[in-house]
């Protein structure tokens, strides 16, 4: 490949480096605030730029008590079943449907795809799950939302675009659809496997609804709805119903359920960085 | 993380119940839902037989004592030798099931919790409370409804639409249990004050069991120092308020400190003070023919919403406050950036505490309204309850258990029980200070979280301890605010108009008001308001109130209480 | 066999085309792996999102918690007919449209850009940092992201303190009703841009890089290499996603509005969503939310089958297409 202009790559770095500040900037100040007393924060207005008197008071309010750190423990343990799970199914369904000629293939499709529009509500979603009688499991956690059809219907797309060649070819070695499914396609989409995890991951890890409904006992709230609590227990302060939690604690709050995504980033980042298919065909 | 609570009301009755949101603007319009009680169609608490009021004898004598106007008792410290209010545990064994809001982190879990056990041996059963985050508390409670799935003790927090239908098949009606001198039997439920037991009747029943506040949320808080720096010591000494906003322009300082901040919780231009300095009405005026004025309609709300405008356009306001979260109005109050803000005087404490915290010169204090002609001026009625508890469907035998444990959980500020309540046990959950203060330990923070105060709870004392002058400015603000509280006709009185559109009907008033005060429309878009106001519901609303009214005055002068 | 397999070959990817005289028993026979790998996820779809249909009922119901989707009073299509006769549905409808078309032109192309740009980075360890930081923001929520920005754009904001130091007239960004949908947008584009770059880059990463160099052995520069191989191979997803985004057109982020709809009014900031909190749900008027969900799905599906079918013209997959059985 020939050399880019100076002027392109001049173009380039510079809005690479705006993106970069306009991003890097504020999440500074949320860490920034979250190490902040009482007084800097109150002094800057809300968000402090370089706290004065830096403390981990927020971090000490927020992780009192060990409840915090049992809300991470069942975080962890969801958000890793869960995503398990939904990626099994999703992979499984959207394999089986990548296959145009599949009998009723159209119709699940079609089925799947609604569920993106239509959504009853949430009184008769809880009364299903009443009925399945998994109020106050932690499978009410995962099962509800265990296939997302976005996810579904990309990764179904991903499928469908390998080189036909590819299935051709294993199906001439005598493979079966799920010796074909487990050695041609899923080396192969890695990349978009590990996005739809991400997905999916991110997904159980923020969650907070189906906890709030299902879970009644709150030794068993996950890491987002504990947090939430937090963050909203200011609201009723006028009534002398709460003790306002602090901007800082919000921040901590932030910072505390952000690390650990930042912390595994990098090992699903490895996989949706370096392409794939290279090559694949020739071989 | 969530977005609603930066628009929480102030008079947290409705706000959390439907994520504040409404409440929030009514705020400002005169908040629609406040202190209202639900009685069915054309009754109201005058057809029921209430609790006798017995008060409590021999308790801990407080430093300032309770009014019977209404203003709470205060300890300067916590009674040295708190007395049992019960000599054996009221129940032998069993199970009470609550479902509440939390205002605050989740509570150490029960097994980790030895303040819940000590509760329940206190209490002889087990009780086991649902604790649902407050921005949630309504969905959760639609769903348990709809699933059938009701603990004994439930937390209403709002008027629901249909709230006399939910209870008439949810519920169980107390006047049996609780009317008269039945209320004898369970004697910390029947020393509160009649005036609160008012607000607990729907349908000509007494549905409810309240959770107790102190009358008035009073009229925001403003900073002394501030004040005083611009000549004027004392709220009280404002004559009028064209001084007033004379006062307000002094104290502002373009991009340095303001006269006045609000929040998008409180209608986002803390309307409350201003609408108590022109005596504005407490949501309905009525006058001896028996008409229902709404407090819209009325010349004193128009004069409040003009004057608000030239606050507003005297550049007074800070800039953009009307958008900013509870947290950055008390941020800018505690900091010394604006002066007067308005929020419900239970969180004046913590403001207080905060801002002495920031600078030992600052001097918050509760505002207390004068009149804007001379005079003066009015608070309201606003908060006679925080929420009010109804009990599930059972027979008679269980609902005493269950009535007994709501008497338990009511035990008075002074008794041994009120102490294990709200601090645990000793050595464990706090220790006790030379002057007899209980003192929270970083275990005690946790345990007591437990939301105990919400499933019955006794009339509130004030209690800071080791803070007397914030005490006497506590007592000495209620004392000023209640003086001068009016009542809303209407609180004791069901509309099922403004059940259903009444947080509607208030969101549209408070849209057009926020255009007036902004400056983008004039004073006359507001009598358009109020007639789309009156055709979209607002008269039906007077006139279902209004034949409440003529129903309830109508069997009080037979004395007979209807079934 | 051989022959059939060319045919296969030919016709393109993930086909295989067999003789269509196959019963319908056999045809179940021949995919029962395919089938058996599809069944939990289709269970799944039945059991969570089509037995609790029966909440529908309630659009036409004065529903009511305590008294059930088969008991609570039939109006029959009142709750319809109250949305089209109140002028505020109209005003929030109108909004939604304007807040979704302006989403649709910045919001949605922004991540696309971005990843192109990440991906012509030619140093992968600067593509690698940058990549693992502009995905955060879409962990902060939208309380925090609102105070952000009003600390930049609001009237005593950053922005507006340096334009009054210009010598400019202050500009209130956060207030004004006429730049409230670009605010939205603004917002939006902040929290979710970076991670809408992923699904992209792994779009791009999927694109075989032999393509890239027999364009480039054909002689293709950078823009036609650009044009002939990246984005052919990027199109397929970005067309799905504006499908599919087209499907929820109605449904504008709800929590970031209704913190933000007082602050410019209801003239400029009521949406759907936040109409029907007041008017519906904070009301106990549960039939009327139930009504608007239901207008709000049909909306979508219209669309999402319009611009599917639109996507088959122009020669592209689009979510599904009629071929598939």
């Amino acid at each position: 490949m020939e050399r880019p202009s100076r002027l392109g790559t001049g173009a380039k770095a510079l809005v690479i480096a705006a993106v970069f500040v306009v991003v890097v900037y504020p999440l500074y100040v949320v860490l920034a605030t979250s190490f902040s007393s009482e007084a800097d924060v109150a002094k800057a207005g809300g968000l402090v730029a370089w706290p004065a008197h830096p403390t981990l008071d927020a971090y000490r309010t927020v992780f009192n008590g060990g409840i915090v750190t049992r809300a991470l423990l069942v975080s962890f343990g969801v958000t890793l079943v869960g995503t398990l799970l939904s990626v099994a199914a999703t992979v499984g369904m959207a394999y089986g449907l990548s296959r145009r000629d599949l009998v009723g293939g159209r119709f699940i499709l079609l089925i799947a795809l609604f569920t993106m529009l239509f959504n009853p509500g949430i009184i008769p979603n809880f009364l299903t799950v009443k009925q399945l009688g998994l109020l106050g499991t932690y499978a009410a956690l995962v099962l509800p939302s265990l296939v997302s059809a976005f996810n579904l219907v990309v990764l179904r797309s991903f499928f469908m675009a390998l080189p036909g060649e590819l299935y051709e070819a294993a199906r001439l070695d005598g493979a079966g659809d799920f010796r074909i499914l487990t050695r041609v396609v899923l080396p192969l989409s890695k990349g978009v496997i590990a996005v739809v995890s991400l997905f999916y991951a991110v997904g159980y890890w923020n969650a907070f609804f189906n906890a709030m409904l299902y879970l009644d006992d709150n030794t068993k709230w996950p890491l987002a709805l504990v947090l939430r609590s937090f963050v909203t227990q200011g609201d009723a302060i006028s009534n002398g119903e709460g003790i306002a939690s602090t901007q800082a604690i919000q921040m901590a709050v932030v910072v505390v359920s952000v690390v650990p995504i930042v912390l595994v980033y990098p090992f699903l980042q490895r996989y949706f960085t370096k392409g794939v298919l290279s090559g694949a065909v020739k071989g | 993380m969530s977005g609603k609570n930066i628009v929480k009301a102030e008079l947290g009755r409705r706000s959390f119940l439907w994520g504040g949101v409404g409440v929030a603007s009514l705020a400002l319009t005169g908040c629609g839902s406040s202190a209202k009680s639900t009685a069915g169609k054309a009754s109201s608490a005058a057809d029921v037989t209430l609790p006798t009021f017995v008060p409590l004898a021999g308790g801990a004598a407080p430093d300032l004592p309770a009014t019977a106007a209404g203003v709470p008792a205060a300890y300067y410290t916590y009674p040295a030798a708190p007395v049992a209010a019960y000599s054996a545990p009221p129940l032998s064994g069993g199970k009470i099931s609550a479902m509440t809001p939390l205002f605050t982190s989740p509570p150490s879990g029960h097994d980790a919790n030895p303040a819940w056990q000590a509760v329940e041996k206190a209490l002889g059963a087990k009780v086991d409370i649902t604790m649902i985050v407050g921005d949630d508390y309504d969905t959760k409670l639609s769903t348990t409804v709809a699933g059938d799935s009701l603990p004994d003790i439930v937390v209403i927090t709002a008027d629901p639409a249909n709230l006399p239908g939910l209870l008439a098949a949810k519920f169980a009606d107390l006047t049996p249990l609780l009317g008269g001198d039945k209320a004898k039997q369970y004697p910390h439920l029947a020393a509160i004050p009649t005036a609160v037991w008012e607000q607990c009747t729907s349908a000509g029943k007494l549905y409810f069991i309240p959770i107790p506040r102190n009358i008035s949320a009073g009229s925001g808080f403003y900073r002394q120092d501030m004040f005083a720096a611009a000549g004027v010591n004392d709220c009280r000494d404002i004559k009028n308020a064209d001084d007033f906003l004379t006062l307000l322009k002094e104290i502002t300082v373009p991009g340095k400190q303001y006269g006045v901040a609000g929040s998008s919780g409180n209608g986002g231009f803390s309307a409350m003070p201003f609408l108590h300095i022109f005596g504005v009405p407490n949501m309905w005026r009525l006058d001896g023919g028996g008409n229902l004025t709404a407090h819209y309609e009325t010349d004193e709300y128009k004069a409040a919403v003009e004057f608000m405008a030239k606050v507003y356009k005297a550049g007074c306001y800070l800039p953009g406050s009307q958008g900013w979260t509870k947290n950055q109005m008390e941020d800018a109050f505690q900091s010394g950036k604006a002066a007067l803000i308005y929020d419900g005087l239970p969180g004046f404490g913590v403001a207080y505490q905060q801002a002495k915290k920031i600078s030992p010169a600052a001097a918050p204090a509760p505002f207390v309204p004068f009149g804007h002609a001379g005079g003066k001026g009015v608070t309201w009625k606003d908060n006679i309850y925080f929420a009010r508890v109804a009990l599930k469907k059972a027979d008679p035998a269980r609902l005493a258990d269950v009535l007994k444990a709501c008497d338990f959980f009511a035990s008075p500020f002074g008794t041994k029980e009120h102490m294990l309540l709200n601090f645990g046990v000793e050595g464990t959950d706090y220790t006790l200070d030379e002057n007899h203060n209980p003192v929270l330990t970083a275990q005690g923070k946790n345990d007591t979280l437990v939301t105990f105060k919400y499933l019955s709870a006794p009339t509130q004392a004030q209690f800071y301890p080791g803070q007397k002058d914030l005490t006497d400015l506590m007592y000495k603000s209620y004392t000023d605010e209640i003086a001068l509280a009016v009542a809303d006709p209407t609180a004791s009185l069901y509309s099922p108009t403004a059940g259903k559109k009444g947080t509607a009907l208030g969101k549209a008033m408070s849209d057009a008001v926020a255009q007036i005060i902004t400056g983008q429309s004039s004073l006359s878009a507001l009598d358009s308001a109020v007639k789309t106001w009156r055709s979209n519901g607002g008269d039906q609303i007077r006139s279902e109130y209004q034949q409440a009214l003529q129903g309830g005055t109508a069997s009080t002068a037979s004395g007979t209480p209807t079934k | 066999m051989p022959a059939e397999t060319a045919q296969a070959v030919r016709s393109g990817p993930g086909t295989t085309v067999r003789p269509r005289r196959l019963t319908l028993w056999q045809r179940v026979k021949r995919d029962k792996v395919m089938l058996a790998l599809v069944a939990p996820g289709f269970v799944y779809f039945v059991v969570f999102h089509y037995a609790p249909i029966f909440g529908y009922l309630a659009a036409f119901e004065d529903y009511q918690p305590y008294t059930g989707f088969f008991h609570s009073a039939w109006v029959g299509l009142r709750n319809f007919t109250d949305l089209t006769g109140d002028p505020a549905f109209w005003q929030a409808l109108g909004n939604t449209f304007k807040i979704s078309f302006i989403q649709l032109l910045l919001f949605f192309p922004a991540p696309i850009g971005l990843a192109l740009l990440l991906n012509s980075v030619l140093s992968a360890r600067l593509r690698k940092l940058v990549q693992s930081v502009v995905y955060l923001p879409h962990f902060i929520g939208w309380v925090v992201i609102v105070s952000i920005f009003q600390q930049v754009l609001g009237p005593t904001g950053v922005v507006p303190n340096l334009l009054h130091d210009l010598g400019l007239p202050r500009v209130d960004a956060m207030s004004s009703p006429g730049f409230f949908p670009w605010l939205i947008a603004l917002e939006s584009i902040w929290k979710d841009c970076g991670w809408g770059t992923i699904i992209f880059l792994a779009a791009l990463l999927n694109i075989d890089t032999a393509l890239y160099e027999a364009a480039a052995v054909d002689g293709a520069g950078r823009w036609r290499r650009f044009r002939a191989v990246t984005l052919p191979g990027l199109l397929p997803v970005a067309v799905l996603l504006l499908i599919l985004n087209l499907g929820s057109i109605l449904s504008v982020g709800f929590e970031q509005i209704l913190l933000q709809r007082d602050t410019v009014g209801p003239a400029a900031g009521e949406v759907l969503d936040t109409y029907v909190y007041y008017h519906g749900v904070q009301g106990g008027g549960w039939g009327q939310a139930a009504a608007v969900g239901l207008v709000k799905a049909v909306v979508g599906l219209v669309l999402v089958l319009g611009a599917n079918k639109f996507a088959h013209l122009l020669g592209q997959e689009g979510v599904y297409r009629r071929g598939d059985s």
